[in-house]
């Protein structure tokens, strides 16, 4: 056994007799080992040698990606062409597939930095903008509670990424602000809306004690501890780590819940006060001060096991630093949160998954910071996240330079023999589905007939422009549920894919009434424009999957367009919005 | 110069492996087929059901003011308390309907569960095991693994998936993946409350769908070529269209969805009646469709348990679950089956009701409410093979400690993983095999014995049966 995990690169540390014993459960047991070595030697050894064509670093990246390839001998696809890269980049960088006539224009460019210069452009546009801020809102769980205060959230996030402010900066206005969140800090939004209710009948005007101070503080420390830091702190909110948590989380094993205690006592003071009147919540705004007590450690929970003492004295999850003499707590927790290298490793690895498929570390959310396995490639993830902090945070900066690397520019398509544990490499461009709010934007777009929606203040088109999902008519959120739409009060979660998913992309009306020539849209304006057959078939193609037809799917479109040019056009459509080259981002 | 994560945290040499590798493995390339399947051979699967309905009670069943009552300064003076048999006894306020089926149910009172957290607790009442992050991605829920089992049972006339949820999106955890599985065992979740794919298409649009269905086969055959060499998922969207038209095409599939005003007002218009009713449809359809799992959301009262006045309370929800339980017991136990003269489609159909844990008896707490409480609570079978009104474990006089298991393992309470070895066996699945070539390498067995508090037995409730 020991010779057996030896050879498996990915099991770095030996395992002990002991240990093994007294796991044996868990590990595979050898009924041959000859037929099992053969296996391993089958499995690990690179087998046919697959050359592959070489490419350019662009940046580190690279450096990190392909020498790790390199050194294990770990074929990779060769670099996208043209036609794949864009519509993956204007993806990945603004949610939509790509505007025909642009994508063209970039096709037909013979300059060779044209990458380089699409993702500039792309990570400049207003639809960057709405992607990310949509992004982070599913991330930040903006709406709901947050009531009157999420179209100003909505516009606070919109201007982060407007002038690229220092993702520092922004999460320190996320922990920091003290106000009226509706009008004055609209950062004060994210914690805020958190509150766990104490009561729900005020006899007293001041209603600060309508909220559960301590349970809200846990509740708030659990979820910015998963966002800001990728640890998963919800265990040892209620007990220690020790003899709960070998299976889970071995950093978590060394955690007691007094330290838990101690990261949460940096909101301890901190109070949210609903705006109550004549015996309502008046409004979905808060007062934000740093007056209360102290946190208590033996204060009643009404979610959590009862909390029985310890230390609450302010000190980061993460080395124990406290706040400095006279510091305001959560000043204190910002500045020394945002200076810790676990932040920028937990977002270098969040948006790296995003771009990438998934992270160098998953779950993204739940890092272990005992483990030395668990990240695939842990020199990457922290070049990445110190390239981040030199770049003073800016997460302009860190999309494109990941963007401009061959690694993520690679095709899709592995020419070879694939096996799984190439994956892990990154050694071809992970394939995903579009997200709910790509997919409906992108099928609007393909349509040429937009939703019609608002962003608090203006008419908009897009899913993506809107403050939160449920501003969206239930077909549209139903639709969009079924795709894996956060409903913005759980974490997202990836959802797996379904016949329901399907159903829906054959039968809802997101679709069929957009491809319907009798109410306008795309098809219609086709019909009338083009004449031609063959041109009509072709314009179809790029407005849906942004590629020409080959001239055997060409023939197919002619085909589908004899007996009834109309009909045929709706249906050409629709066929292409189910194809696999429509419904994900390859 | 700026500290590396890894000075900070030294490596601890002594650390078990788990995961690692496996875990991208699972998701970067979702299918792992075929599986290697090992089996134990000791085990005997009854099968004596064709059909199962899980319905689990998310947010966790009061077990001392349901099917272990037990008096109290808790207990409400509406609950019109009735003796059942022996030392159960039933509010007829909260359950009026099931008071009179108590006969065709069994109740297990010495329930332990491994959680004490609904996210976790509601996985693992999908998972079968308790939830382990670092592999939660080469997981397939339990319905999944019934659904790769049956699937050499599917007959042509076979459209339905064998796996349907009802308001899975519901669950804390939402409705878990096939993990390694391929994804063609996952399940199609519905929600008849917000009625989420639910639609069945007139005949226009069927014909219009024909048409264009076709179309998209005839474009996949030429444009596959753009398909090779990327990764599985790429692909394998096209299995699950194939099923949502066979299914979207078969004319049984809006019957089964076809409920009338008189049936709705019967089983009750929310989560549980509705899932309930869709259940009966499809076992009477039989067209597929063998396991079915109904989550009952909002049952998490830790506030205001007993408060008439408040929108989710003890009262309504237990009352939803009542008529939608009986109603489904007299249903299928008033159909005679089409396949074996004598039995109904209850004898047919294992029934089981899960919760994550119970609620923490004797005393209201300070908000009128009770916590959670993992030590002792209860779960009810009927139908499927199960001997009918037999009462299983037995606790003490405040229904905090279990005194009797009531089964063969006299120093172990029964868990949830004994629950799904009882779906396996009545299923004619053996529930000691094991899957060996997962992603992260450890294999993967039907009923794992590692729990995440103390080790299981990966047993059936025999007394269920026998």
């Amino acid at each position: 056994m020991n010779r057996i995990l030896f050879f498996v690169p990915f099991v770095a540390l030996a395992q002990t007799p002991e240990l093994e014993r007294a796991h044996a459960p868990m590990i595979e047991p050898q009924p041959d080992k000859a037929k099992a070595a053969s296996a391993i030697t089958a499995r690990y050894s690179p087998g046919r040698a697959v050359v592959s064509a070489p490419v350019p670093h662009r940046n580190f990246i690279d450096d990190h990606v392909f020498g790790r390839m390199k050194k294990d001998g770990i074929p990779h696809a060769p670099l996208a062409s043209d036609e794949e890269f864009a519509r993956r980049a204007w993806l990945d960088a603004t949610g939509r597939i790509p505007p025909p006539a642009e994508l063209a224009a970039f096709l037909e460019s013979k300059d060779r930095a044209k990458r380089q210069h699409l993702i500039e452009k792309l990570t400049d546009s207003d639809a960057f903008i709405d992607r990310w801020t949509y992004y982070f809102e599913d991330l930040f769980r903006a709406g709901g509670r947050m009531g009157s205060g999420l179209n100003l959230f909505h516009f606070w996030l919109r201007e982060w990424l407007k002038l690229d402010r220092p993702y520092t900066e922004v999460v320190t206005d996320l922990l920091t602000g003290a106000g009226k969140t509706s009008f004055s800090v609209p950062a004060g939004m994210y914690y805020a809306r958190d509150f766990v209710k104490a009561k729900d009948d005020p006899e007293a005007p001041d209603a600060h004690d309508l909220v559960n101070q301590p349970d809200t503080v846990d509740e708030f420390t659990v979820t910015y501890s998963k966002v800001f830091l990728g640890l998963n702190l919800a265990c040892i909110s209620c007990h220690d780590g020790v003899h709960h948590l070998e299976k889970v989380n071995q950093f978590l094993t060394t955690k007691k819940r007094d330290e838990f205690f101690g990261q949460a006592a940096f909101f301890g003071r901190t109070r949210q006060i609903m705006n109550w009147e004549n015996g309502y919540q008046a409004n979905t705004e808060y007062t934000v001060d740093d007056t209360g007590p102290d946190y208590d450690a033996k204060a009643e929970s009404i979610v959590r096991v009862p909390r029985r003492g310890g230390d609450a004295s302010p000190r980061f999850i993460l080395g124990g630093e406290r706040p400095k003499p006279g510091e305001n707590h959560r000043d204190a927790l910002a500045r020394i949160m945002t200076s810790h290298p676990q932040f920028r490793r937990a977002f270098a690895n969040r948006i790296w998954g995003e771009l990438m498929g998934f992270g160098i570390v998953e779950p993204v959310d739940d890092f272990d910071l005992l483990r030395t396995d668990q990240a695939t490639n842990p020199k990457l993830l922290d070049a990445l996240a110190d390239d981040f902090a030199e770049h003073n945070h800016s997460f302009k900066h860190y999309v494109r330079t990941v963007m401009n690397s061959s690694a993520y520019q690679l095709s899709s398509r592995f020419p070879g023999e694939w096996q799984d544990r190439y994956a892990s490499y990154y050694a071809r461009k992970y394939v995903r589905m579009l997200s709910a709010a790509e997919l409906h934007d992108s099928i609007a777009l393909a349509t040429g007939r937009p939703g019609k929606f608002s962003s608090g203040t203006e008419k908009v088109g897009m899913v993506m422009q809107m403050p939160e999902p449920k501003k969206a008519d239930a077909e549209v959120q139903g639709f969009m549920k079924t795709f894996g739409q956060s409903n913005r009060d759980d974490m997202p979660k990836k959802v797996p894919p379904s016949s329901l998913q399907a159903m829906l992309m054959m039968q809802s009306k997101v679709v069929t009434d957009r491809i319907d020539s009798s109410k306008g849209g795309l098809v219609k304006m086709l019909l009338d424009s083009e004449k031609d057959d063959r041109r009509l078939v072709e314009q179809i193609f790029l407005h849906t999957i942004s590629r020409k037809p080959t001239p055997a799917e060409a023939t197919v479109g002619l085909k589908t367009l004899a007996p009834d040019r109309r009909r045929g056009a709706e249906n050409l459509q629709w066929a292409l919005l189910n194809s696999p080259e429509f419904l994900f981002n390859y | 110069m700026q500290k590396r994560i890894s000075q900070l945290f030294p490596a601890r040499r002594d650390i078990l492996k788990l995961g690692g590798y496996g875990l991208l493995g699972a998701f970067a390339d979702q299918a792992l087929m075929p599986v290697q399947l090992r089996a134990a051979g000791r085990t005997n699967p009854r099968g004596t059901a064709r059909f199962c309905i899980l319905i689990e009670l998310a947010g966790a069943l009061s077990h001392i003011d349901s099917f272990d009552f037990k008096e109290g300064e808790g207990t409400q003076k509406d609950f019109d308390v009735r003796p059942i048999k022996n030392d159960l006894y039933l509010s007829h306020r909260l359950f009026p309907e099931l008071s009179k089926e108590m006969d065709k149910l069994t109740v297990v009172r010495s329930m332990k569960s491994h959680e004490v957290v609904h996210f976790r607790g509601q996985y693992y009442n999908q998972a079968g095991r308790p939830l382990n992050p670092p592999l939660a991605s080469e997981i397939p829920s339990v319905g999944s693994v019934v659904a790769m089992e049956l699937e050499s049972q599917r007959r042509p006339q076979d459209t339905f998936p064998t796996y349907i949820g009802c308001n899975l999106d519901t669950s804390g955890c939402g409705a878990l993946s096939t993990g390694f599985l391929h994804p063609r065992h996952s399940v199609l979740d519905v929600n008849l409350k917000s009625g989420a794919g639910a639609a069945p298409s007139s005949k226009e649009a069927m014909a219009v769908l024909e048409e264009r269905y076709r179309l998209l086969k005839e474009l996949d055959k030429v444009m596959t070529p753009n398909r090779g060499g990327r990764d599985r998922s790429f692909g394998t969207f096209g299995d699950f269209q194939q099923s949502a038209y066979q299914i979207l095409g078969d004319p049984r599939w809006p019957q089964a969805f076809a409920m009338s005003k008189e049936e709705t007002a019967r089983y009750g218009a929310n989560e549980v009646g509705l899932g309930c009713l869709l259940a009966r449809n499809l076992v009477k359809a039989d067209a597929g469709t063998r396991y079915i799992h109904i989550t009952h959301p909002d049952w998490d009262h830790h506030r205001d348990i007993y408060n008439h006045a408040k929108k989710s309370n003890h009262y309504i929800r237990c009352n939803e679950f009542d008529r939608a339980l009986a109603n489904l017991l007299r249903d299928l136990g008033s159909t005679p089956s089409p396949r074996e003269a004598g039995k109904t489609l209850l004898d047919e159909t294992f029934i089981a009701v899960a919760t994550e844990f119970g609620r923490v008896p004797g005393p209201l707490n300070g908000i009128a409410g009770r916590h959670h409480y993992n030590l002792a609570y209860v779960s009810l079978f009927a139908g499927g093979g199960t001997k009918p009104g037999r009462i299983i474990g037995k606790t003490d006089a405040t229904g905090e400690h279990v005194i009797d298991n009531g089964w063969k393992y006299k120093k172990s309470q029964i868990k949830t993983e004994n629950i799904y070895a009882s779906i396996y066996s009545a299923l004619g699945i053996d529930w000691r095999k094991e899957i060996t070539n997962t992603p992260s390498k450890r294999a993967y067995r039907y009923v794992d014995v590692l729990g995440a508090t103390e080790m299981v037995m990966d047993d059936e409730i025999a007394e269920l049966f026998v």
